[in-house]
């Protein structure tokens, strides 16, 4: 099946992008932050919401192309593992306060961003759609996402 | 070479979390995302696994780097913790995010130590 390849494809390029960021020295004395992984988590997450909000409406979305950024690239390059890895890490070398921030820190960013990924996928609708009312463009936003549960439940 | 065997691990970590995730969600209906749940936390015991057998060899480049980064996701942690909370299921939702936080660093601490 041809979403395979869109999976693995995304994934191939999520990964590497990923590895790639990781080894960029953001601060000079980074020490044992976990800067990298977390702005690479936090990033992903806004993607991740704009895009399957607004998905159905920004032009013609292929199912297979959705499913090679979201799944394929997004969830390749954001990783939850390496993360467990930091706080692990911080928490061996002692540093327990700064362990439970990442993690707390990275949870709350995270819901936070994927709420702005969403409004901005809202924006985005009202702007395809012109001249919508917030409720109108709220109401295509739920109706994008019920769509999407009935496909994969279709497909399931 | 490094980004070589990376990639390839993220070509099949996607793939099998893709499949897997599926599967999972299949087999157990309802709100909470078991699917991204179980993944997340068997990726973070195995990841302590591989820490502590293959640290610094091309295996772990390729299992932890590759692999395992593209099995588990955050992304996708995210914006089902996200849509709970939308679909007014906060109990839920927090608990989701909690117990996976909870449960991902003790797999991670269970996986590294096991087979030290």
């Amino acid at each position: 099946m041809k979403k395979y390849w869109f999976i693995a494809l995304g994934g191939v390029l999520g990964a590497i992008s990923r590895y790639y960021i990781k080894n960029i020295h953001i601060l000079p004395n980074r020490g044992s932050l976990p800067i990298n992984t977390f702005i690479i988590n936090i990033t992903g997450s806004f993607i991740l919401a704009l895009l399957l909000t607004a998905a159905s409406e920004i032009l013609n979305f292929d199912e297979n192309i959705k499913l090679g950024i979201g799944t394929g690239f997004l969830g390749a390059f954001t990783t939850f593992s390496s993360m467990c890895k930091d706080a692990a890490l911080l928490i061996h070398s002692g540093n327990f306060i700064t362990a439970f921030s990442y993690l707390f820190l990275s949870a709350i960013i995270g819901i936070f961003t994927s709420y702005l990924g969403y409004i901005t996928g809202i924006t985005v609708i009202g702007v395809n759609s012109k001249k919508l009312s917030r409720e109108a463009m709220e109401e295509i936003a739920v109706s994008s996402f019920e769509e999407r549960k009935v496909f994969d439940e279709l497909n399931n | 070479m490094a980004y070589v065997l990376v990639g390839l691990g993220g070509a099949l970590g996607s793939v099998v979390r893709y499949s897997l995730g599926k599967f999972i969600s299949r087999k157990l209906k309802g709100k909470f995302p078991y699917g991204t749940f179980i993944i997340n936390i068997t990726g973070a015991f195995l990841l302590g696994a591989v820490s502590s057998v293959a640290a610094g060899t091309n295996w772990y480049v390729f299992l932890a780097e590759g692999f395992l980064g593209a099995y588990t996701t955050f992304s996708t942690f995210m914006y089902e913790g996200f849509n709970l909370f939308l679909d007014k299921e906060k109990l839920n939702a927090i608990t989701y995010i909690i117990i996976s936080l909870i449960l991902g660093l003790l797999g991670f601490e269970l996986g590294n130590r096991i087979f030290y």
